[in-house]
């Protein structure tokens, strides 16, 4: 994961009229904002309209994009909150789909394991409150620090700890049921 | 006894969240975008667009700032001296002043008013 500075860099380097600069920050930056908008809108086709939109806000802004400024990643995940929460206000909650998980190195049968536990992960998330799922998303799967979790959804960073352990205490109930069938081995507890 | 996933289950959950790749045609789409933002000129910022407007301002207010001094003058200090001791162009000037003041407040000439 790329500094604020870095990804500043980047930002000021494709504000100059370098692609290669805007090939990395996307590689960096919209699978992140992809996975994202697919689990909050639970619509494939929705988040990838969400993820190539906030791109394009973020190529426009580059020029005036100020030092110091927060990280062009949280700037960019809080646009996409923003889009992704004006299009579910239209219209009401999906179960999400699966995204697809192509990886050409794992077995047929790893993979379909793979897209099963990411599918039982989903549908868990998708049983949370929006904003227990948002800052468990943020945190645990986009790895996203919790002050910056605080930036994206505009809360205080206390709040964004009780979100988390909620939305975790929640999945934990939901997924506690699926861990042998999914291929998580039985010892625990 | 209840099962429940435990923290590390839970991680294991959330890798098997992260494995979604991108895909090439919204890469693509994406890069198209960032092209046409770069071969586009870029939208002036507001700084720049307030700068803009404020140099835009600028030669009006100097040149009515110039001309509202020079009518100051010549109201304040050329008017009142005599017609007789005025150059020419000066009585050609007043001249013009009375055609225009003339019909609105009365004045036909400051001098037959005692000034």
């Amino acid at each position: 994961m790329l500094s604020q500075q870095d990804e500043a860099d980047l930002l000021a380097q494709f504000a100059q009229g370098d692609l290669r600069a805007a090939q990395a920050l996307t590689d960096l930056l919209a699978p992140r904002l992809l996975r994202f908008a697919a689990r909050m809108l639970g619509d494939r086709a929705e988040a990838e309209d969400v993820t190539q939109d906030t791109m394009l806000r973020l190529w426009r802004m580059a020029p005036d994009w100020e030092a110091g400024q927060a990280k062009p990643s949280t700037w960019a995940f809080r646009v996409a909150r923003n889009l992704c929460t004006d299009r579910l206000r239209r219209r009401k909650p999906m179960v999400p789909e699966m995204p697809d998980l192509p990886d050409d190195t794992a077995g047929a049968d790893a993979r379909m394991m793979q897209a099963a536990r990411a599918q039982a992960l989903d549908a868990a998330l998708a049983q949370l409150p929006d904003r227990q799922r948002e800052a468990v998303i943020l945190r645990h799967i986009e790895g996203l620090s919790n002050p910056e979790i605080a930036a994206i959804l505009m809360v205080g960073v206390e709040a964004v700890e009780s979100l988390t352990a909620r939305g975790k205490r929640k999945l934990t109930a939901l997924l506690s049921g699926r861990k042998e069938e999914l291929g998580y081995d039985a010892e625990d507890i | 006894m209840t099962r429940k996933t435990s923290d590390d289950d839970l991680a294991l959950f959330f890798e098997a969240g992260q494995s979604a790749d991108l895909p090439d045609a919204l890469r693509a789409r994406i890069l198209t975008d960032a092209a046409a933002s770069i071969a586009q000129p870029a939208a002036p910022s507001w700084r720049a667009r307030m700068k803009a407007w404020a140099g835009g301002w600028a030669m009006p207010s100097v040149a009515g700032g110039v001309g509202a001094t020079l009518a100051g003058v010549y109201l304040g200090l050329v008017m009142p001296v005599s017609l007789y001791d005025a150059p020419v162009w000066m009585d050609g000037a007043l001249g013009v002043f009375e055609q225009v003041t003339a019909p609105i407040v009365g004045v036909r000439d400051p001098l037959e008013m005692g000034f």
